[in-house]
This record gives structure tokens, sequence and C-alpha cells, in this order.
């Protein structure tokens, strides 16, 4: 009897594990979203040694890439990035837009805890935000945690700060820099 | 009354001694000498051992392959794939190397390495990972980018660079990601043996700093390095040491007597 109340608590354990994990999003879907029903090219940002640095400072970790693919299409670019959860990567998709993020998605979770972070009640905080204004490398609101997914939560704020930075590193973030300012 | 043809008590007593002294001076050679080599090993290993910290033993690692095979230490296992005048060389970690220097992880088995566009290309089974010829990570590409895997080779065909995955053979456009089926003959990369001086570098990486000097300087003077055997055999030298201990002071004994 307690081998087979084990068996169905390790069931149940595996099943709630199997159900964080999985794809949710293509690549063609995230094109889909960023960009309906248009045909998109890949863009590529060459990242020198002083960026490099930053995106080092923004991830917390070596950053061991030359070149970085996104789309581009007038001010919006749209970034896949993975990042380490606990153990293993989280692959996120971000589309920014001027100067701040229009949505970001988990395209695939591997880890076994903390996939709540896919949701649209945590990926919606993340709308509208931009780089903070004191160049720590921050995003410029708060997000709230949530409880048993923190490294998830701390991986998904790094990569939008991270498609923020590399997001003004491209001619499209450029675009808008070169209009003339109303004000003035 | 003694017979007369019995000796008299004291050449008795001669007459034995003469057999021991024999017997010792012709024992005390052959132990002396089959002991001489494990007594010399012990003696060599006793010295060093009783400067251990003076020649830094004990923080010595142990780089040799034969000797870590020995004393079990897991050996990784090691692909090699030549390309240019380069080396790319895969552990059973997925650790990447250039040259005999670690390069980077790589999600997969590396399966082949490739030149394109004046980079070079390391597949491994999920990631294609491209790299400058100096070891610098250019981009990493894998099955988000639409990559078909697992990958199984890797070569040069017309026009670029295939792949085989799938049962399928396929062209890469490193341009747009675009991977398409294709039907073009290729030459596919395949393994090579790394020359040694590399393959020494990679494991001198690689091996971690379990075994010491020191242990095996103590193995060799206890006789362990060679199992229960060992120990035996330099049990053996001991007792015969004892034993030349013995013959030796017998000799020197009865010589002295003699001469006295």
């Amino acid at each position: 009897m307690f081998r087979i109340v084990c068996a169905v608590i390790l069931a149940s354990l595996s099943l709630v594990a199997s159900a964080q994990r999985g794809a949710f999003v293509s690549v063609d879907q995230l094109r889909e979203l960023a960009y309906p029903s248009e045909p998109m090219a890949w863009q590529t940002l060459w990242v020198n040694s002083a960026q490099r640095e930053t995106i080092e400072t923004i991830l917390d970790h070596s950053f061991k890439a030359l070149r970085v693919r996104y789309w581009g299409k007038e001010q919006r670019t749209t970034w896949i990035f993975e990042e380490i959860g606990k153990e293993l990567p989280i692959t996120f998709g971000v589309i920014v837009e001027g100067e701040s993020i229009v949505d970001i998605v988990v395209m695939e979770y591997r880890e076994s805890r903390g996939g709540e972070v896919r949701y649209p009640f945590f990926t919606g905080q993340f709308r509208g935000l931009g780089l903070a204004e004191d160049n720590g490398w921050s995003l410029d609101d708060s997000i709230d945690g949530i409880t048993g997914a923190t490294l998830s939560v701390r991986a998904m704020k790094k990569i939008a700060t991270l498609a923020l930075f590399c997001h003004q590193l491209t001619p499209f973030a450029q675009i808008e820099h070169a209009k003339p300012d109303p004000t003035s | 009354m003694p017979s007369q043809t019995q000796p008299p008590k004291s050449q008795t007593s001669k007459a034995r001694l003469q057999k021991w002294r024999l017997f010792f001076w012709r024992w005390h050679r052959r132990v002396g000498l089959t002991a001489a080599l494990i007594v010399v090993l012990a003696s060599i290993t006793g010295i060093l051992l009783n400067h251990t910290s003076e020649i830094g033993l004990g923080k010595s690692p142990v780089r040799q392959a034969w000797l870590l095979e020995h004393y079990g230490v897991q050996l990784p296992e090691l692909i090699h794939f030549s390309v240019g005048e380069h080396w790319i060389s895969g552990d059973d970690n997925q650790y990447l190397y250039l040259d005999g220097r670690q390069l980077a992880y790589c999600n997969g088995t590396l399966i082949g390495v490739a030149e394109t566009e004046g980079l070079i290309v390391a597949a491994c089974s999920k990631e294609l990972i491209l790299m400058t010829k100096a070891g610098e990570i250019v981009e990493r590409l894998g099955a988000t980018y639409g990559l078909p895997v697992p990958l199984v080779a890797v070569g040069s065909c017309a026009d670029g660079l295939c792949l085989k995955s799938q049962d399928k053979d396929w062209i890469a456009d490193f341009q747009q990601l675009i991977w398409e089926p294709t039907e073009r003959e290729a030459a596919w990369s395949s393994s090579s043996t790394l020359p040694s001086a590399l393959r020494a570098s990679i494991l001198d990486e690689q091996l971690g700093n379990d075994l010491s000097w020191e242990r095996v300087v103590q193995d060799l003077h206890s006789g362990r390095i060679a199992g229960r055997w060992g120990v035996w055999v330099v049990d053996l030298a001991a007792i015969f040491l004892v034993f030349l201990s013995l013959s030796g002071f017998f000799l020197w004994y009865q010589q002295s007597k003699r001469r006295r």
C-alpha cells in the first residue's frame, strides 16, 4: 500500500514537472507575433568589446558571441536569447519598439520548476518598460516576482534588459533618434 | 667410555658452527641480491617521503595517462577533426577545444568540422558553433534557429556547407539561417588522430588534481601500487632485511671471534 502511495505521489510530481517544461512559441510564431504576415530577413548585430562588456554586466556572466541575430523593421526589433534559469537555459523572445518592450515570451522552458514566468499575468509586467536612466543597466520599473520561480524571474529580467540594450545598438533605434525633436 | 669413533664435543659444535656459517654466507648473499631491488626502491621512496613537503610531492598532480588509468581515473573520451591548419576536439563532457585549448560548451557530441565564409563551423549533434580561426565564438545556432537536429554529419559541398540530419542532406545559408534539403555531393568531415602534444594538452586541462605524486610514492613504498601482491612482495623484502641483519650479525660475530 505504501509503495502504491509513493508511486502515485512520484507520478503526480513528475506530471507537475513535465507540465512546466515545453516549447511554447516557435521562431515562426514569434515572427508572426512581431510582424504579422510579413516576410522578415535576419539582421546581424556585431558586438564590439565595449558592448560585450556591457552585455556581460547585464547578464552577470561571460558572453561569448561576436554577433547576435534579430529581426528589425521601422523602429521595432525582435530578439531571441537564451539564459540559464537554475540549471537549464530558458529561450526568450523579446519584441522591442522605440525604447520599450512590446512583448516578451518564453519560447522554450526546460526547468522542472518556475515555468509560471511564461504566463501573461507575469510577462505583462514587462510591457512598456525601458532601460533605467541611471545607466545601471536595469529596467525602469520593478517587476513583482513569483514564489518558487526566483531564478527564472531573474533570467527574464536580464534578457529584457539585454534586448533593450541591443536594440539601442541597431539602426532601427537610430531611426527614431534621427527624427526632428518636435519640442525644439 | 666414549667410543673412539665419536669426535670430541668441541669438534662437533665447531662443525655445526661451520655448517651455520656456510649456510649464512650462502643465504646472506642470495637473500641480499633478491631483496636488493625492493630495498633500493623502498629506500629511495622513503627518502622522498621524508622530504615530501620540501619537494612539494603532495601538490604535484599526476598527468601521465597510463598511471591515471592504473589508478582507475576516467580519462575523457576525445574525438578530433582537422580543419585547415587547425584541430577541433570534443570530449564526452561536450566541451570543444581548438588546437588543444578549451573553447566552449557545445550542445551535443561533436560530429564534424567544416570551413565556410572564412569561419570554422564546429557541428555538435544539437548545435553549430561558428568561430574565427583565433577561437572567438561568432555565433551559436541551434534548433531555435530552425537547425534540423540531431545532426549526424557536416561537410563541404558545392556553394557552401552541408549537413546530414533526419536521413536527409541539407545546405546551410548562414546569412538568412535557412536550411534547405539538397542532393549535392558533399565531402563529409571525418575524425582523425590528434598529434600527441595537443592530446596531452587537452588531457592536462581536463584531468583534475585527484592523484598526487605523494600518493604514488607512498604506494611504491608500500608496494600497494602493484595491488595485494605488491604488499606481500614488500613484506617479504622486509622479512629478508630482518634475515640479512641477523645473518650479517652472526657472520660478523663469528669472524671477530675467530680473530680473537
